[in-house]
């Protein structure tokens, strides 16, 4: 197997593939690493082979994917599927894991271009069988077709919630509520930018048509609809069973037996951390960012970032983040001059601003609602070792502000998910409990292997063997 | 600001230091560039281990096995200690010689906590244990602590004990007085006491020169892995290998802790450490060989920490002979962790001029100046 | 490819669709060829998947997309495997996670 490559791209998402496909049209060597079998990143997911029935329920906004997957593919970059990164290196070493060994790539330039999750959020009975994120039934539905046939209810907050509701409305999925947790107050805030999102008329014009289809369809079909809602609870023994939240001071309870929850989409940064990528923390969407130019570069000269992973700014804008960085790198190895560059570059920067006017609405309107971490003592923070935010804040009462401290003591977040499911509340239960801005509080540290590898994946690893010892 | 001792490090060491000085009636500061426990103190694999020490440490560790036991009177916690029985295995006949004179020369030395077992004994202590492997040499005290939760209960109980802990605060000048040290930190202040202790781990070669008596410590980043939960696998039973570098440590939760020598290359300028990945492939291989249940366990985590070494391998522990009123300790080489509660012991003995409970002399800063001589 | 015990449908797979057939816990499974082990296991269980390490508890996939590691599964003999990201094939042996220790 090739190792070596000019550039190597991590994610075959949008960005990812735009550019490879950028960096391929330039003469130069990529390969396109991916964890999943099929090109397209979570947006895309399964875009090659889904049916056309699914193209037609998911919409144009998921069937034009297939251009940049098809300008990917005939450019003849190499493509990796199924390869999961563990680690990544500023020298431009790429770890992996694929088919049960492990392998080492080198990149003169490694992009990353992860992508972005939905944002963990706790609440009682979150770790229930049936619970699931939107976005995660979104996937499973572009995967399989697999559509709810027993109680779903769909709650949240941001256009996941709404683009969910519509499609499991168009697909009879057996709705028993759709509930909105974006707080009222967030309408008025958002408001203040309601000027630079107008100049997107038809974006907004998108949002506004696919949230009123939601309501019309969820009355005629009189499945209720309730907004401001809080005190989310999935209860069930072995599974989902019920959900009950609070609308005021009224208590609602729903039969379900599947729960689907979105409370935004931040970064998925793992990786960019362990390579060493700074960061920024984001007061507005309370989350942390890589520090990343419109051109994809960080603090590390070989090491690149695009797509949601930077900055969450959606699939479009992904894909613009993608190019240019592409093309930034076309540069660097001399593929291009300073004036092709900048010929080359405009018109995406040009298109990725316009995609960028709406944002700034969008992210104070689905903003995190200010109460999203007020957890209750005995609710588990972290998933995979059943640790509750009440045993966290004992920690933090001690004065432990930091979580790789916690996690020492009491491995909160030292499971197989790395803390990816509960640093974000944690890093909210350190900033409630001690009162520190949340820039100045340390970040859960990302050390590899990133993803659990077996044992035997790394004993059977086909990197360099230059063993002094 | 004032304080008959000046301590230089919040680690393990600085504060064991700090506890026994404070409770013999010193007023003591202690000086943290970061927090109690942030690097080789709060980060190592949590080993408490006599087996398999070098000869010059062991009556040291045989007393501190027994403070151990103590934590929670002397420090008002158990530090998440417990007992996993060390084996140190042979994997063929000529280890097993080694082992066997081990014990032979500690039992003529009057020590009796190592003791060879046979093939059937190695069974039941690690049942999973691979084929080829001919015996062992098990310390049955032995167990393991947790590091972090240990690290910030000694600072506690030095707090407790009246000591000042200054934490995210790093001495950039010392000068020497004729009455002891004046101290700069970064920001600003000025600190005076007669004695100065220097703990500073992995940072001490290079705070020994600033000091006037440069000491060859250098730093390293001992490189730890942890698996998934492998309870069964371990049997509670922590292993060592007597040819080949690995020590996997049996966690009171079932995950495995791998440590025993594996080494990250790193930048103790910029504090940056980068994982290498050869030494998880490394440890993966030898521990396949050795447990080969072990294959389908998971590689979870790598960590590392800075720590200072020295090239014999046994810690500096002692006054200097260049500069009065100022003591080391440091240079652990990756095994001080257990060592921490007797230091801290005998520190404060040599400090206020007593008799240390076991002589030093094979710690002693200036015994790699004689050599050269 | 109907199971009572799931709490999804497959939407539009018709007939004419190819199939593979998988075993999950010792029972033969027919699914759509192409989808993930996640999906197939949706489609026929009543949902759990492994159990948390830490408590036994019954878990299920959450994200859907690599991040939180509850969908782990066994695959002829291969432990640790993310259902959510590994596609079916023919003969494909799948179990649920059992909590080691």
């Amino acid at each position: 197997m090739k190792t070596k490559y000019d550039a190597i791209v991590v994610g075959a998402g949008p960005a990812g593939l735009a550019c490879s496909a950028e960096l391929t049209a330039k003469g130069l060597d990529v390969a396109l690493v991916d964890e999943q079998s099929s090109p397209g990143g979570q947006i895309y997911r399964n875009i090659t082979r889904a049916t056309v029935n699914r193209h037609n329920i998911l919409g144009s906004d998921y069937s034009e994917g297939l251009q940049v997957v098809k300008e990917f593919t005939e450019g003849g970059g190499t493509y990796l599927p199924r390869t999961r990164v563990w680690q990544a290196e500023a020298t431009g070493d790429v770890y992996f894991s694929r088919d049960g060994y492990s392998g080492a790539l080198h990149g003169e330039y490694i992009v990353l271009t992860t992508g972005a999750m939905e944002r963990p959020v706790p609440f009682p009975g979150w770790t229930l069988p049936g619970v699931m994120t939107c976005g995660g039934m979104s996937n499973l539905f572009k995967d399989s077709g697999l559509v709810p046939k027993q109680p779903v209810v769909i709650c949240g907050s941001g256009p996941l919630v709404w683009l969910v509701a519509e499609h499991l409305l168009a697909l009879d999925a057996p709705i028993t509520a759709i509930l909105d947790t974006t707080p009222i107050s967030q309408i008025t805030a958002a408001m203040k930018h309601v000027g630079g999102a107008l100049k997107r008329f038809d974006y907004m014009m998108k949002g506004i048509k696919m949230i009123a289809g939601v309501e019309a369809k969820a009355r005629k079909k009189k499945v209720p609809l309730h907004r401001n809602i809080s005190h989310l609870e999935a209860i069930g023994t072995d599974r989902v069973e019920r959900v009950s939240c609070k609308k005021g001071a009224r208590t609602l309870s729903f039969e379900a037996s599947t729960l689907l929850v979105s409370e935004g989409i931040i970064p998925n940064t793992s990786l960019l951390r362990q390579v060493g990528v700074k960061h920024t923390w984001n007061p507005v969407q309370r989350f942390w960012h890589p520090d990343v130019t419109l051109e994809g570069r960080t603090n590390l000269d070989s090491v690149f970032v695009a797509g949601d992973g930077s900055f969450v700014h959606g699939a479009k804008s992904a894909e613009y983040k993608g190019r240019l960085t592409g093309l930034t790198i076309a540069r660097e190895l001399h593929r291009l001059s300073d004036q092709q560059f900048a010929e080359q570059s405009a018109p995406v920067k040009e298109k990725l601003k316009r995609e960028l006017l709406p944002r700034p609405f969008i992210d104070a309107l689905y903003a995190p609602a200010k109460k999203l971490y007020a957890l209750a003592d005995d609710t588990i923070v972290c998933r995979c070792e059943s640790i509750t935010a009440g045993r966290i804040r004992e920690f933090i009462a001690e004065g432990y502000v930091d979580h790789n401290e916690i996690k020492a003591i009491i491995r909160c977040g030292m499971g197989p998910c790395q803390g990816r499911m509960c640093s974000s509340a944690v890093f909210e239960l350190i900033a409630e409990g001690s009162g520190l801005a949340p820039e100045t509080i340390r970040q859960h540290r990302l050390r590899p292997p990133i993803k659990p590898v077996s044992l035997q994946e790394l004993a059977n690893a086909k990197v360099g063997e230059n063993d002094e010892s | 600001m004032k304080a008959d001792v000046l301590i230089v490090g919040g680690g393990l060491m600085g504060c064991a230091t700090a506890i026994e000085l404070a409770r013999k009636g010193k007023s003591v500061t202690v000086f943290e560039k970061d927090v109690p426990g942030r690097h080789a103190s709060g980060n190592n694999s949590g080993g408490v281990r006599c087996q398999g020490r070098d000869l010059r440490e062991i009556p040291f560790a045989v007393e501190s096995r027994k403070m151990w036991d103590l934590h929670p009177k002397t420090v008002s916690s158990d530090c998440g200690f417990y007992v996993s029985p060390r084996l140190r295995l042979a994997e063929n006949d000529a280890e097993m010689e080694v082992l066997v004179k081990r014990q032979e020369k500690l039992n003529s030395l009057g020590y009796t906590h190592e003791v060879v077992v046979d093939l059937n004994e190695v069974r039941r202590l690690s049942p999973n244990v691979a084929d080829h492997v001919v015996g062992g040499l098990v310390c049955y005290t032995d167990g393991l602590a947790n590091p972090m939760l240990t690290s910030k209960a000694y600072a506690a109980a030095a707090g407790r004990e009246g000591v000042q802990i200054l934490t995210r605060t790093r001495v950039v000048e010392v000068q020497t007085m004729s009455w002891g040290f004046k101290l700069r930190t970064a920001d600003g202040k000025v600190y005076e006491g007669e004695t100065l202790i220097n703990a500073t781990g992995a940072w001490s070669g290079r705070f020994s020169e600033m000091l006037g008596d440069p000491l060859p410590v250098f730093s390293a980043a001992p490189t730890m892995m942890v698996t998934d939960r492998m309870a069964d696998m371990m049997n509670g039973t922590s292993l060592g290998l007597t040819g080949r570098l690995l020590g996997l440590m049996a966690a009171q939760n079932g995950t495995i802790i791998v440590g025993g020598g594996y080494r990250s290359p790193h930048d103790l300028e910029k504090e940056k450490i980068w994982i290498d990945p050869m030494q998880m492939t490394k440890a993966s291989k030898i521990m396949i060989e050795v447990l080969p249940g072990l294959k389908d366990a998971q590689m979870i985590r790598c960590w590392a920490a800075f720590e200072g070494c020295l090239a014999d391998k046994v810690p500096i522990v002692g006054s200097s002979k260049q500069v009065p009123g100022l003591f080391h300790v440091c240079g652990f080489s990756a095994h001080g962790f257990q060592l921490a509660p007797i230091m801290g012991r005998v520190m404060s003995q040599i400090v206020l001029g007593q008799q240390p409970d076991f002589p030093l002399d094979d710690f002693r800063p200036d015994r790699f100046e004689q050599k050269v001589k | 490819m109907v199971n009572q015990n799931s709490r999804f449908s497959w939407s539009d797979t018709g007939a004419a669709d190819k199939t593979v057939n998988v075993i999950f816990e010792g029972q033969n499974c027919t699914v759509p060829e192409g989808v993930t082990v996640a999906a197939a296991l949706l489609g026929h269980d009543d949902n759990h998947f492994c159990h948390s390490a830490a408590q036994g508890d019954k878990r299920a996939p959450y994200c859907l997309m690599g991040v939180c590691f509850e969908c782990l599964v066994e695959i002829d003999g291969l432990k640790n495997r993310q259902a959510c990201l590994e596609p079916v094939y023919e003969g494909m042996n799948v179990k649920r996670q059992q909590v080691e220790g």
